[in-house]
Parts: C-alpha cells; sequence; structure tokens
C-alpha cells in the first residue's frame, strides 16, 4: 500500500463520499419514519396491490405483507432503489478511478512512472475502496439505529437482525466493488468502465424485477446481484444466508484478483 | 557500464509493428538525443524502459535489470517527463510535488523550490489554470526534484520559450556534469545539437542511426552552390562525390560527399562566377533520413 497514494484518492472522493454517505443515513431514517407513521392498515391496502407487493418481494426476495413492521421497514430502506443507486454510484465511480481513470486523463504516466509497483498501486485503491464501501455498508444501520431516537414507538427496532442485514450488505458491496475494480483494469476509457458496470447493474436489477413479475424469467433470476441480499428473509429468519453471503464475496474476491492480474500484466497507453 | 541496454526490442500492436528490432545502449554520463519524426516509436521506446509496455520481443535493460521485471526499482533512479504533461487538475503545483514527493518516498522539496524557481512557476496555482508551458515546467520539475541518476525526457522543451528552453539545458548539463544521465526524445534537431553529442535517430519503429553529431555532420557533406555566367540546361560530367539537388538557370545546387582537396580541384575546372560552399544544415540530414525509405542510406 502507498500511503500518499491512500490520502490523495481519500482528499479527492471525500465530498463526494461524505454527501453520499450522509444520503445513505438519511433514507432510511426517512423510510422507517414514513412508513412507521403510516396507519398499518393503509400499508396493508397497499401490499394488496400486485404491482407494489411485487416491486416490495423483488427488493426484499420475500413478501411484505404479513410482516408489516418497523424492522421490515428498516430492511426495505438498505435495497431502496435510491440507496442502492447512491451506493453503487459511488463504488463505480470510486472504483474506476484507478486505472481507467488515470490511463483516461492521462495521469497514468505521471503515477505509474512513480517507484511503485502496480500492485502497489491496486491495493492502494482497493484499501480505499474497501474503507469507504464498508462505511456506505453501515450507514443504513446508523440511519435505522438514528431512527430509533426520532419520535415516539410503540413496538423497538430488531437491531441485532439489522446487522445480520448489514453484514449481507457489505457482501453485496465488496462485489460491486470487486467487479468496478476487474472491469476498471480492462478498461483505458473511464466512461466505458462506468457504462459497462451501469448496464451490469440494470441488468441485474431488471432481472429480479422480471423475475418477480414474469414466470419463464424466474430461472434466470440467479444471475441478478439482489437475488443473493434479501433482507427481509434475514429479519423474518434471524439469521444470515452464508450461500447468499458467500455468492456475493466469492464474486467480489474473483472480481478484485481478475483485477489484480490484469492490471498488473497490461500494457500502459494513455494515447 | 550501460545504463540503458536495448538488445532487438520490439513492440507489435496486432498486425501493426511500432519497434523493429530496436538496439541501442547510453552509457553512464552520457546525455543521447532519441530523434524521430511523430509516431516513429520514440514513446513507445520510452514506455518499454518504464516498464509501462511489455516488449514482444528482444530485452530492455536498465542498470543491468529487466525493464518489465524490475520496473518499480529502475523507476526509483529515474526522473520521467511524459510527451504529453498531464497532471492532476485540482491540486496546485505545490500539491502535486508534495504528493510526488511523498508517494515516491524520497525528499525533493528543497530541489523542487529552487527548480520551481529557475523555471519561474507559481506554485500557488491550481494545475488547472496552468497554460501547457507551465504544465511543462512542472512536469520538469517533477522528473528532476528527486536529483534521479537517469532522467528520460520526452520532447523536454515543447512549450517553453527559447528563455526557458536555456534554463533547461542548464539544468540538464549541471545533471551531466555530476554523472547523471539523461535521455530525451526530440523531433526537432537543433534542440539536439543544444543539448547532446550522441543521437539515435529512430524512423518507422527501426534505428536509422546511432552516432554522433559530430560523425552526422562529416557523413553530411557540404552544401555547394555553382553560379555561371551563362544558363545551363543540365550539369554534365561531375565527380561521383557530388549529389544535385537542383538546377536554376545560372544555378547548380548540389552537395558534395568527399574531401576539400577534390572538391577544389573539380571547381578550378568550372568556368564558375561565384561559389558557395557551407556545411550542411543537420535539419536537411535529419530530414533526410525521414524522408529516404527505411534501411537505405540518405
Amino acid at each position: 500500500m502507498n500511503r500518499a497514494l491512500v490520502l490523495k484518492m481519500v482528499r479527492d472522493y471525500r465530498g463526494l463520499f461524505v454527501l453520499t454517505f450522509s444520503a445513505t443515513v438519511l433514507v432510511p431514517i426517512l423510510v422507517i419514519l414514513a412508513l412507521s407513521s403510516t396507519p398499518i392498515e393503509l400499508v396493508s391496502q397497499w401490499m394488496r396491490l400486485p404491482l407494489v407487493r411485487n416491486f416490495f418481494r423483488m427488493l426484499l426476495g420475500a413478501d411484505l405483507t404479513h410482516m408489516l413492521n418497523r424492522t421490515s421497514f428498516a430492511a426495505f430502506a438498505f435495497v431502496h432503489p435510491i440507496m442502492l443507486s447512491l451506493v453503487w454510484a459511488f463504488l463505480i465511480v470510486v472504483g474506476t478511478a484507478v486505472p481507467a481513470g488515470e490511463v483516461d486523463r492521462g495521469t497514468a504516466e505521471l503515477l505509474l512512472s512513480l517507484p511503485i509497483s502496480r500492485l502497489r498501486v491496486y491495493v492502494s485503491v482497493s484499501v480505499v475502496v474497501a474503507c469507504f464501501g464498508a462505511l456506505l455498508g453501515i450507514a443504513p444501520w446508523l440511519g435505522a439505529y438514528l431512527s430509533e431516537y426520532i419520535g415516539e414507538w410503540s413496538e423497538p427496532l430488531l437491531l441485532d437482525r439489522l446487522v445480520l442485514v448489514t453484514a449481507n450488505n457489505l457482501a453485496a458491496i465488496a462485489a460491486v466493488a470487486g467487479v468496478s475494480l476487474a472491469v476498471s483494469t480492462c478498461s483505458s476509457r473511464r466512461g466505458t468502465a462506468v457504462a459497462i458496470l451501469f448496464a451490469w447493474l440494470l441488468v441485474s436489477f431488471a432481472l429480479n424485477f422480471l423475475g418477480a413479475l414474469w414466470k419463464p424469467a424466474e430461472r434466470l433470476v440467479f444471475l441478478s446481484l439482489l437475488d443473493y441480499f434479501r433482507p427481509l428473509i434475514i429479519v423474518r429468519d434471524g439469521r444470515l444466508n452464508l450461500v447468499d453471503v458467500a455468492v456475493l464475496a466469492t464474486l467480489g474476491l474473483a472480481g478484485w484478483t481478475f483485477g489484480a492480474v490484469v492490471f498488473v500484466r497490461r500494457d500502459i497507453r494513455t494515447t | 557500464m550501460n545504463v540503458i541496454d536495448l538488445r532487438s526490442v520490439s513492440k507489435r500492436y496486432g498486425r501493426i509493428r511500432a519497434l523493429d528490432e530496436v538496439t541501442f545502449s547510453v552509457q553512464a554520463g552520457q546525455v543521447l538525443g532519441f530523434l524521430g519524426p511523430n509516431g516513429a516509436g520514440k514513446t513507445t521506446t520510452i514506455r518499454i524502459l518504464l516498464g509501462f509496455l511489455r516488449p514482444t520481443g528482444g530485452v530492455a535493460r536498465v542498470y543491468g535489470m529487466d525493464a518489465w521485471h524490475d520496473s518499480p526499482k529502475i523507476r526509483a533512479r529515474i526522473g520521467y517527463l511524459p510527451g504529453d504533461v498531464r497532471l492532476y487538475p485540482h491540486l496546485t503545483g505545490r500539491q502535486t510535488i508534495r504528493f510526488v514527493s511523498r508517494a515516491r518516498g524520497r525528499g525533493g522539496g528543497a530541489d523542487a523550490e529552487r527548480l520551481a524557481k529557475a523555471f519561474e512557476l507559481d506554485l500557488r496555482q491550481r494545475v488547472r489554470t496552468y497554460s501547457k508551458g507551465m504544465r511543462q515546467k512542472l512536469g520538469l520539475i517533477l522528473a528532476m526534484m528527486h536529483r534521479p541518476d537517469l532522467l528520460i525526457l520526452d520532447e523536454p522543451s515543447s512549450g517553453l520559450d527559447p528563455l526557458m528552453q536555456q534554463v533547461l539545458a542548464r539544468e540538464l548539463q549541471d545533471a551531466v556534469a555530476e554523472g547523471r544521465t539523461v535521455l530525451f526524445s526530440s523531433h526537432r534537431l537543433p534542440e539536439a545539437e543544444t543539448l547532446c553529442r550522441q543521437v539515435v535517430i529512430l524512423r518507422e519503429g527501426r534505428v536509422v542511426a546511432a552516432e554522433s553529431i559530430a560523425d552526422l555532420q562529416r557523413r553530411a557533406g557540404h552544401r555547394v552552390t555553382l553560379r555561371f555566367s551563362h544558363p545551363i540546361e543540365r550539369m554534365e560530367a561531375h565527380p561521383s562525390g557530388f549529389r544535385i539537388d537542383h538546377v536554376a538557370t545560372t544555378e547548380v545546387h548540389g552537395r558534395w560527399h568527399g574531401s576539400v582537396p577534390e572538391l577544389t580541384r573539380w571547381l578550378a575546372t568550372l568556368p564558375l562566377s561565384d561559389v558557395t560552399v557551407e556545411p550542411v544544415d543537420l535539419e536537411d540530414l535529419f530530414i533526410d533520413y525521414y524522408e529516404t525509405p527505411a534501411g537505405a542510406d540518405p
């Protein structure tokens, strides 16, 4: 790891991180407060609508109809589309900074002319992505925790269960980060890398949605990233699905390793 | 000991051959001009030396180490100026220096300040506000501030005004006086004439000449202009050492490759009204190298 490079990256992205982190703390608070303040009968009515029920089933991995409580609402906050968009976008932006961003901008010649091995550069970038990712991973839990202090609630949040959801969230973040680094190392254009990653996540999202609406597509849902992050099931069962975590962690590790191998071996040409 | 040693280095991009069996070496304390037109393969060669590119054939060594496998160790002894200096636009000049210095793990701040003063560069400004010349100056400071054993400079005077080119020449002379080695690329021969004695000329990925500027000048011969009192259509018999460039009414322009006594003997036999004999401009010879088919003698 190169300390100067780590500090520079932290400095470069700290503003964006503060905004993203604040949003990922705030969104769960708002979601929990909004749903908790809504009469349960009204939420039940919504859940009877097939589109709404399927939407929640797609995001949460289970039917919310029979689990209308504050902890379930908090679980929903983890996979709220705004949350996913914010976290994924941030990971893609930072994950493609080096080498794709550096090569694209032409600064790779300056960075790689320093006496730092490419592996050290890669590890440095990975450390920054991992630290930011970890903080963003626990942000929704922090939001849920803070929401407990806003208002009077008869039913407390099951924060220990949300810790398990957080663990699954971290695995999902590791997967996105690992694949982002892998795609970044293969590309000399940051725009291309970002487009590929957004397309992958969009397809992943769409596949999950399609699987919930259309029977034949169910067989393909296993290809979706969200199929391995089902917070409502974790809240319902009170235990982590280790297979889901293992799949996501393996994907992240495989992406990271692939990226390391490619980056160490590839030619770097800025023009 | 050779600081840089390239043996039959080739680089291909699919069917495109960027470098073809490039062989040359640079000795310690030498300033070598690496010349050639745009697209000749100069930057590709430099990128191979820095470990950015892996050669598809041959061996590239710097300080006896393999340029690809031992790249970080080699780069610890190198100061590099890219041909197109790209820097982090949001950092100031000073922040850029601080980052590079810390990342390198070796202090370079003191020399950076001195160099910034010599190049008259304001380090307080953000790089995004710098002109091309200012970016070039900062690039030079970054390359030289840690007093590296080997300086590899890709088009170092690009964007510098004549005054700053003199500052650069002085800095490089000082570096060489301290026993350091300089390899710089250029497509301009006057720059090479100012900075170095040895040149390697590259064309279409091949080394077409590797010699001293003095030898180049010797081989280049003399430019001869013969003026006759009457119009002439063509020059009949002339010695084999005289190559006619063109005939214009009463004048014959050509180049003499031979001894001076032989030239004067021949001139004495001609009904001339005037004659001009001058050394060939190296720029012309350089252009000859570019225009002659690769492999042929210019």
